[in-house]
């Protein structure tokens, strides 16, 4: 609704300027957009403002309509102030916004006639305003809370609200109301006085504002039908009355005209739609109006008693003018807002810090709005103390967004329940508990959250928030109420769900701590995880996966909650995805990941089923983080496990004769340089990454107060044990995967040739003379021999090729001191750098030879 | 679960060793010596069906072979509290109870001939195991028994298993002139014995008498050390030795892969071990403080090796690789930084012809233990002038082969009953393996040979 009332505001603003009022729409939307990015000093506005009243046609009217949008209190205003500005300055802008209004006009004039467009491209642009302006009106239609016509409430979150609402009565009776009751036929002319001596004016005139005091229509002075419900009531007097006296009369009728501004408030407002908070503060002000009456009513007594002039009355109501202009005010302020629930109190408490000077004044503000907060500040003591939103008519500052009923919450609906279920409504929130609003949501969510694990805990606190001018006494009881809250989840997910043992749960199994149970796992399930993931039985891994949890005797904690998973997407699929994710600017092109067809190695995974109230510190993004880790460390394990594999099958070589040795030797080494690269690297993941990020993170939790601290330190773990393990980076894991791609076809080429040729070396050496068995072992064999030195050869080569790639981008990301880590493990005895300094030197010799 | 290992215990010295062992081990598992499991260590995180089973009625048996050819140390077992801690068809003495006589060949003819029924027993106990990944063997080279008796079933044992794991303990013989042993034929054994720990183990943990008698007399202050204290010594080494299989942990769960990175080509797999700090029972330990980095410098000290290797003043000799297993509170940060320190200072040099690096493996400790010292650490190394310790061997037996001494003995046996070739060969062998290990100190090991 303020929203609404801006943009007619505006629009009127604009035409003064002569911008047609449909650009100015547009306009006005792209200024909120704009107003979001411009923050533009008030000197800055200031600017924008003469220049624009130079730039101005009729100047006077211009700063008028300024002044009047000002004091709707627009927020956006300043930023659409600086867009008109720019859009004057811009003469392009200018002359193609003038074009497109005389267009209008035309169309407007001749309508019969066949319009002749002046260029195809001007009816294009308005075409496209058109559109525009029609989008942004329907969102702003829909936003609306009020739908009056239907006594129900449409939430933000879509539920709708069916609102008590008045006996019918209320509305055919025009006369239910202590305002002046405008039938506009009957409001007619008032009686003449012309000729009538001024005495008995002054007598007839008194019992008529009498009358009007109490808001009803006198025999002389009439009031004059409103045009619109919150104008201010004006009165017409009769022909010939006395000029003093109508002087002294105006006086008392501004008591009168406030008086009907604070009653059609107050009737106005206790309406339930208008919310709690407004209805509170209607109540608060028909005690005055008691009072008034009561005011009223006295000086009736007096006229009858006689002796009773004008000029009595005129000091008579001189106080409760006083504090009917204040009430008036008020009323007007939130009128003028359209003010509901929070924002009703934000201006309430504006309005008596703005009182500072008058004692008295600002009592009667304060007491307003005490009272008007006394409902609100129930609800923040409910939210407060028990968790709960007691918000029947959608004022409350926090805001509920789940729509499904309540009941026990599934794994998948609570993702994102932390951040999304419950929301602070900015423009709800009253100012002067403004500083505390992340403090309240947190409260009431923890709260929730208790209540969601079935239990049902109420802080015994006594103390209430109550509506003070510095907002002392409300933080205290908001601060105590945090502090309890907080504690008792913290308590409760610590010690009650063992969060801790959860975590180191998650350590064991995902982050392969439980070495043991993993080497196990590959035991069984090797045949079945070498097969592509296609052609492999889901059903068989459960069967395998079963046997392993069966048989191991790993600490069976929370045993029954470890799944096995395969993923299809490869793993540098999986963070491409979730670097398009976080580019938004980029759509996603599915032709850019890997067309490789995975093993089952590569894309088996555990998965955990972390129930509520877990399931907050854990969450499914975290939970795909721990997944992600682990299928990096267990391919890496099982590249490890085949070169232990090849370790293992050449240890025949012992008995080979020494003359043979050495030709084995390359394919050794080789071995043993893979060998050492994956063992570091696995060190460096788990010994210089995971452990010491467990290490600190452990430090933190012990320390830890509250739960939102505890998210923040498990992402933080999670997210550095990530990065750390170059999963987060793709032009760090790319080269990583074809290194492990590497060894991993070589440990295939030796565990294939294996047998032929240690057969072959056994026979030889178990034959006696060795000069002989060269001579037996004949060209075929011979050749092969150069075959296998030679594949060992190539392996060498690309292994060392990409090797010193992959160490090379790692040294250019040393400012991370993880990753100088990495090299300082990966090259411990400086071997591959000396190596590296000889291959430059002697390309260099080459180049410049 | 998997890296499940058998222990073989051969001969006098096997058997006093693996007694120490299990000794140590029941403690640390807590587990009772009648081998059940004690009231405070029932909710162990620790794997002890690495070295245990679990009989019908729950309690604990080791999967332990007790093999002799006579029956003086198995009674002492067998009398000892831990007497029901094995399983007694897993204890084998020869009917004839003779010994070997401290001859090898003996000791090997005997074990040709009974090793029918040995190995009915090592293959019940290897079927009984769920994924068995290999033995532990651990005898003496210089006796009659452990060296012969234990060659004949190492070489066995890698026909029979040949996919399986097979690390030796060797206790090798002071070789400390002044208390040279008695066994005349010491340096014949020792030689045969070598030949197969090089052609038939995949890994061989050298525990060499001469530094542990040194290490308790200058580290322990024990002057005239007993077998026991010696042997405790050695059961410490085993134990941290597997420590990372029997406390999991991310990495090092199997013996392959905690061994493998330490042995890059076949039969260099001899390797050298320190521990520290080391206490004993009988003094007040003195309580210093220890950090890793402290444990880390002293283990590459070489005063607290448990090899006492010739002084190498060219420094020619370099490590292969290093293995240190710290257990204790260690700040995983820390070793980071002691790991840079060493590098900073240049404390090891390693093999230039590969990349080396020195590898840190933290495990946990027995919770029931308690222990004077924050940080303890063991060494695994493959240090090249472990050949100092081969050629001193094969100096001895140079000086007894020329005089042709002792040899009648031998050639009672099958096995030189027309030729003393096999002495010859194992020579061969034991030259070789020196060699290559001197080569593998140089920069051209990779084309040595060729």
């Amino acid at each position: 609704m303020a929203e609404f009332r801006n943009l007619q505001l505006t629009a009127e603003l604009a035409q003064s300027l002569g911008i047609s009022d449909q650009i100015c729409e547009d306009a006005l939307n792209k200024s909120s957009v704009l107003g979001k990015k411009i923050l533009s000093t008030s000197s800055a506005k200031q600017d924008h403002l003469s220049k624009l009243k130079e730039q101005s046609a009729d100047p006077k009217a211009f700063s008028q309509k300024y002044l009047e949008v000002k004091a709707k209190s627009s927020d956006i205003l300043g930023s659409y102030v600086e867009l008109l500005s720019c859009i004057s300055d811009d003469k392009r802008v200018k002359k193609m916004l003038k074009l497109c209004q005389q267009e209008e006009a035309v169309a407007n004039g001749n309508g019969q006639q066949v319009i002749s467009v002046s260029t195809e491209g001007l009816s294009q642009v308005k075409n496209k305003l058109k559109a525009i302006t029609k989008e942004f009106e329907r969102p702003m239609h829909e936003n609306q809370f009020l739908n009056e016509s239907h006594g129900v409430l449409k939430r933000t979150n879509g539920t709708i609200v069916e609102l008590p609402s008045f006996p019918e009565w209320f509305q055919t009776h025009p006369y239910m109301t202590n305002d002046f009751s405008c039938d506009s036929d009957k409001g007619g002319s008032p009686l003449t006085l012309v000729k009538v001596p001024v005495p008995s004016q002054e007598q007839a005139i008194v019992a008529d504002l009498i009358n009007c005091l109490s808001g009803v229509d006198g025999h002389h002075i009439v009031a004059v039908p409103l045009e619109d419900p919150y104008a201010r009531r004006e009165f017409r007097f009769a022909v010939g009355m006395d000029k003093s006296l109508k002087e002294l009369a105006s006086k008392v009728l501004e008591l009168a005209s406030l008086y009907s501004t604070v009653v059609r408030f107050v009737e106005q407002k206790t309406e339930f739609h208008f919310g709690r908070v407004n209805n509170s503060l209607a109540a608060a002000m028909d005690e005055y109006i008691i009072d008034y009456l009561a005011f009223v009513a006295q000086n009736e007594s007096q006229l009858h008693s006689g002796n009773f002039g004008i000029q009595k009355l005129v000091f008579n109501c001189e106080s409760m003018t006083q504090l009917f202009r204040i009430l008036a005010h008020t009323s007007q302020t939130v009128n003028n807002n359209d003010a509901r629930g929070g924002r009703v109190l934000t201006l309430l408490h504006q309005i008596t810090l703005s009182m500072a000077g008058d004692k008295s004044a600002r009592d009667i503000c304060f007491n307003l709005t005490q009272k008007a907060s006394k409902r609100y500040l129930e609800s923040l003591d409910e939210w407060l103390l028990k968790g709960v939103i007691n918000d029947p008519f959608d004022e409350f500052m926090v805001e509920d967004n789940q729509v499904e009923t309540e009941g026990e919450l599934s794994t998948e609906n609570c993702d994102g329940y932390w951040e999304k279920r419950y929301t602070i409504r900015k423009d709800r929130v009253p100012l002067f508990i403004a500083d505390f609003a992340e403090k309240i949501l947190r409260t009431g969510k923890y709260l929730n959250v208790m209540q969601q694990c079935g239990k049902r805990i109420y802080s015994p606190q006594k103390s209430r928030t109550e509506y003070t001018l510095h907002g002392g006494k409300c933080e205290e009881v908001i601060e105590e109420a945090y502090q309890f809250s907080s504690k008792m989840l913290l308590e409760l997910l610590l010690h009650d769900y063992d969060l801790i043992g959860r975590l180191k749960w998650m350590k064991k199994f995902f982050l392969l701590e439980q070495g043991d149970f993993v080497s196990r796992c590959m035991d069984l399930c090797d045949e079945t995880l070498r097969k592509p993931v296609m052609d492999l039985e889901p059903t068989r891994l459960d069967f395998l996966f079963g046997l392993v949890l069966r048989t191991s005797n790993v600490d069976t904690l929370y045993l029954e909650d470890l799944h096995t998973t395969l993923i299809t997407c490869s793993l540098p699929d999986q963070i491409r995805k979730i670097v398009y994710v976080s580019n938004t600017d980029n759509s996603f092109q599915s032709e850019e990941l890997e067309d490789k067809e995975l093993t089952g190695y590569e894309s088996f995974a555990f998965s955990a089923d972390v129930k509520w109230p877990l399931s907050l510190v854990i969450n499914s993004h975290d939970h795909s983080r721990y997944q992600m880790i682990f299928r990096h460390l267990f391919f890496i394990k099982y590249v490890e496990r085949s070169l232990c594999q090849v370790w293992n099958s050449n240890k025949v070589a012992r008995r080979f004769s020494p003359r043979e040795s050495p030709l084995y030797r390359p394919a050794f080494s080789l071995r043993q340089r893979m060998l050492n690269f994956v063992r570091d690297l696995e060190y460096y993941m788990t010994s210089e990454v995971i452990e010491p990020n467990w290490h600190i993170f452990m430090e933190k939790m012990k320390k830890v107060s509250s739960v939102d601290d505890v998210l923040t330190y498990h992402t933080d773990f999670i997210d550095q044990c990530q990065r750390e393990c170059m999963l987060m980076v793709l032009e760090l894991l790319q080269p990583l995967r074809e290194l492990l791609d590497c060894i991993m076809d070589f440990c295939k080429f030796i565990l294939h040739v294996r047998n032929y040729f240690v057969e072959a070396e056994l026979e030889l050496t178990e034959s006696f003379d060795a000069s002989e068995c060269t001579e037996l072992r004949g060209e075929e064999s011979e050749e092969s021999w150069t075959s296998f030195s030679g594949e060992v050869e190539k392996h060498s080569k690309k292994f060392h090729s990409l090797l010193f790639q992959f160490l090379d981008l790692v040294g250019s990301l040393e400012r991370d001191t993880a990753h100088a880590r990495l090299l300082l493990r990966m090259d411990f005895n400086s071997f591959y750098n000396t190596q590296r300094k000889g291959l430059q030197n002697v390309s260099e010799l080459s180049t410049t030879g | 679960m998997p890296c499940e290992m058998i222990t073989l215990q051969l001969g006098q010295c096997g058997n006093q060793v693996g007694f120490e062992f299990w000794k140590q081990l029941c403690l640390e598992h807590g587990i009772s010596p009648q081998g059940l499991l004690e009231n405070f260590a029932t909710e162990g995180h620790d794997r002890k069906d690495v070295f245990f089973y679990q009989a019908d009625d729950e309690h604990y048996i080791p999967r332990a072979v007790l093999l002799d050819l006579e029956p003086r140390v198995i009674n002492t077992i067998k009398n000892s509290e831990y007497a029901k801690l094995y399983n007694p068809e897993n204890i084998y003495v020869s009917a004839q109870g003779g010994g070997a006589g401290n001859n090898w060949a003996t000791g090997f003819h005997q074990g040709e001939k009974l090793q029918e029924e040995i190995f009915d027993i090592i293959d019940r106990e290897a079927d009984g195991s769920d994924s068995l990944e290999g033995f532990f063997l651990c005898h003496s080279i210089a006796g009659g028994t452990g060296s012969g008796m234990g060659s004949c079933i190492l070489e066995k044992l890698t026909d029979h298993f040949p996919k399986k794991f097979i690390q030796t303990y060797s206790v090798f013989p002071n070789l400390d002139e002044k208390t040279m042993s008695d066994v005349v034929v010491q340096p014949y054994n020792s030689i045969l014995t070598l030949k197969r720990l090089t052609l038939d183990a995949d890994c061989v943990v050298v525990l060499d008498n001469t530094a542990l008698n040194r290490i308790a007399a200058d580290r322990l202050h024990i002057q005239n050390p007993s077998f026991s204290q010696i042997n405790k010594l050695v059961s410490t080494i085993m134990s941290v030795s597997t420590a990372t299989l029997r406390y999991p942990s991310f990495m090092n769960n199997d013996m392959i892969g905690l061994i493998a990175p330490l042995i890059p080509t076949p039969r260099l797999h001899f390797l050298m071990t320190g521990y520290t700090p080391l206490t004993s029972d009988h003094e007040e330990t003195s309580v210093r403080k220890t950090s890793v980095l402290d444990v880390m410098r002293r283990l590459l000290q070489t005063k607290n090796m448990m090899v006492s290797t010739a002084p190498d003043r060219n420094n020619y000799h370099k490590y292969i690789s290093i293995l240190n297993i710290i257990q204790g509170e260690v700040d995983p940060t820390q070793v980071h930084k002691s790991r840079q320190r060493i590098r900073e200072r240049k404390m090891v040099s390693f093999i230039p012809w590969g990349p080396a690096t020195l590898q840190v493996a933290c495990s946990r400790r027995s919770p029931y233990l308690p222990s004077t010292h924050r940080v303890s650490g063991l060494m695994l190394a493959n240090h090249t002038n472990i050949s100092s310790l081969f050629e001193r061997a094969l100096l001895q037996y140079d000086k007894l082969r020329k005089r042709e001494a002792f040899l009648e003995q031998f050639r009672k046996e099958q096995m030189f009953e027309n030729n003393l070739d096999e002495l010859d060969s194992s020579r061969n062998v034991v030259q070789e393996l020196v060699d290559e290990y001197r080569a593998a100190a140089g920069p051209d090991y990779l084309n040595w040979g060729k």
